[in-house]
């Protein structure tokens, strides 16, 4: 038998916290909506990118082994309105330096590499599945 | 009652989330995430046509240590709760 703990459900409230990721960068613009402070786990990231109408962010996925690599990072399109939701930071390595966190940065390749696992409407952002959610 | 099976729910990591995943975007005002033992029940009660408080309190009974009075109590809250948020539907 499992430990009980009483059913509950909360309405996840993305327009009260939306964060940025630290004034935006220089692949995506100065768009950001937040103060790039570190937001919880329920989070819309809102960046005006450089399509204006399309919230971007970078995703940084594991390769086999679970390292995080910033040669494996993808660029990521959000059509707005999409809830977009940040599970765990994870720390990354690109440019010689260590990263951790949810700010994004710019990585060798010229794009920003995001540190963290993340889900878009619900469905965890993985290797298997980036090139749904990848920039055309 | 029933479930609104225009929800789903989805797992990621350690959380649970509700959403509506019809048309080009997802409302975001109409996201809910649940506990573990909502969830639980949630997905027991998604696989069946309609069902009653007393089926759900057998579903917590048969999985977690607990007394029915409590579950009963905290049933009603939770079953009140879904229905003002329309995760379920009462016929």
């Amino acid at each position: 038998m499992k430990k009980y703990v009483k059913p509950q459900t909360l309405r996840v409230d993305f327009s009260n916290n939306i964060c940025g990721g630290g004034g935006g960068d220089t692949d995506h613009g100065s768009g950001s909506t937040g103060n790039g402070n570190i937001c919880g786990v329920t989070t819309e990231f809102n960046v005006s990118g450089k399509e204006k109408t399309t919230y971007q962010f970078c995703y940084h996925y594991a390769d086999s082994n679970g390292n995080y690599s910033a040669s494996r990072g993808s660029v990521i399109c959000i059509k707005p309105g999409h809830g977009v939701r940040f599970i765990s930071q994870e720390t990354i390595n690109a440019d010689g330096k260590s990263y951790t966190g949810w700010g994004d940065f710019k990585g060798s390749n010229g794009l920003c590499h995001y540190a963290g696992r993340v889900a878009i409407d619900g469905v965890e952002v993985t290797r298997n599945n980036v090139s749904q959610y990848a920039c055309q | 009652m029933r479930i609104n099976k225009d929800l789903v729910l989805r797992q990621i990591g350690n959380e649970y989330i509700i959403i509506n995943p019809n048309g080009d975007s997802v409302n975001i005002s109409n996201v809910y995430s649940l506990n573990e033992t909502a969830a639980y029940l949630y997905n027991k009660l998604y696989a069946l046509e309609s069902f009653t408080i007393e089926e759900c309190t057998k579903f917590l009974l048969c999985e977690y240590d607990i007394d029915e009075d409590t579950v009963l109590t905290d049933l009603k809250d939770l079953l009140n709760q879904w229905k003002e948020l329309n995760l379920i539907i009462e016929d």
